[in-house]
């Protein structure tokens, strides 16, 4: 259906400007709020924000949690591995003196 | 938003951007940066000259780790302050859940980072996508769910203008990190010089060709750089919004009515 041809649900003598894709009615530009790249009517908006149950909240910070663990053994092991790095250059490069040896 | 910039505009206006920005932008920065620095410093020198290197190496790359954690963290707050300085919108970072939310995507998603832009410098095209998308997820602060999807797009944004960008920011790394060589390297013979302050530093030159030295100077270089890299980005994430919100037509607007004043009314 041709959006242009739509009334605002609760204001029926305003044009429509967008759809809710939850409830699928036609909102004019000040019943519809941006949320995640998407326009949803007040109303849908409302009950997905008492939607998200406990659970799932549970459920993200355990995610968290665990990427943020992963994180700081990303940093630790690319620091691990550049100490290890230079371990193995040998103590006259660290003091310079190859380059007295090259000299003589 | 404007899209006709040079990549050297660009550069002049971050620069512009860090000049007018407040005292808590540098201390913000510094703040993370300082001890970072100092951390990875003290680090270099023990797995160079300690006997017990390979003992400690597990748990000194730990508290490096740590401290690259804290470091990005207080980036973060940084960009935020700039951001605020560039369009005046003032969004309370300081609140302990969003300070904790921006500190916690920073720790999971930063390290790859460590990875990812060296792999990306050695395969040399995609290191200005890899590098743009990690330093706007800097200034993005991660806390949102879409922040991450939002600095991939971003960073593909104007890769011409990136090009130039990162360009010229290698030349002028350069640049810092040989000033940063010959201040290193004069001040021995200049105290010996002036005040006759003899040194083992004066006795011998070996000391310069050190790898610890060359690579802490290095990341000098690259922390002086980066303060400016992160304006360069703040001015691009701000623009690259502006295109869906169209922010920046407002900001300019309302500039113009404090300025003029031709819209009051009579």
């Amino acid at each position: 259906m041709n959006l242009t041809l739509q009334r605002c649900l609760i204001h029926v003598d305003r044009e429509a400007v967008a759809r809710c894709p939850v409830c699928r009615n036609y909102f004019c530009r000040e019943c519809v709020t941006e949320h995640e790249q998407k326009f949803l009517c007040s109303s849908c908006l409302q009950s997905m924000a008492a939607g998200v149950k406990p659970a799932r909240r549970n459920a993200e910070r355990f995610m968290l949690v665990i990427s943020m663990t992963i994180g700081l053994a990303i940093a630790w092991l690319f620091f691990y591995v550049i100490g290890q790095l230079l371990m193995l250059i040998p103590p006259n490069v660290h003091d310079g003196s190859y380059l007295r040896n090259l000299g003589q | 938003m404007r899209t006709d910039r040079t990549g050297l505009a660009l550069i002049e206006e971050a620069v512009q951007l860090l000049r007018a920005a407040p005292v808590t932008v540098y201390a913000l920065y510094c703040g993370g940066t300082v001890p970072f620095l100092l951390s990875l410093f003290n680090f270099f020198v023990k797995m160079s000259y300690s006997r017990s290197a390979e003992a400690e190496c597990s748990v000194s790359a730990v508290l490096v780790a740590l401290a690259y954690a804290w470091a990005k963290g207080l980036q973060v707050f940084c960009c935020r302050e700039l951001v605020r300085a560039y369009t005046g919108n003032v969004e309370r970072w300081w609140k302990p859940k969003t300070m904790l939310a921006i500190w916690s995507r920073q720790i999971a998603f930063q390290p790859l980072g460590l990875f990812a832009r060296p792999l990306a410098w050695l395969l040399v095209f995609p290191v200005i996508y890899v590098s743009a998308f990690f330093q706007n997820l800097t200034v993005l602060g991660g806390a949102r769910q879409t922040d991450i999807r939002k600095s991939w797009e971003l960073a593909r944004l104007w890769p011409g203008q990136s090009c130039t960008v990162y360009g010229l920011l290698s030349l002028l790394a350069l640049v810092v990190f040989l000033d940063l060589c010959a201040i290193t390297y004069s001040i021995p013979f200049l105290l010996k010089a002036l005040f006759g302050v003899e040194s083992f530093l004066t006795r011998s030159y070996t000391w310069m060709f050190s790898p610890v030295l060359i690579i802490a100077l290095g990341a000098g270089a690259h922390f002086i750089i980066d303060l400016l890299a992160k304006a360069i980005h703040v001015i691009r994430c701000c623009d690259g919004e502006s295109q869906t919100t169209g922010e920046d037509l407002l900001r300019r607007l309302k500039d113009f009515q404090n300025r003029e004043g031709v819209f009051r009314a009579p």
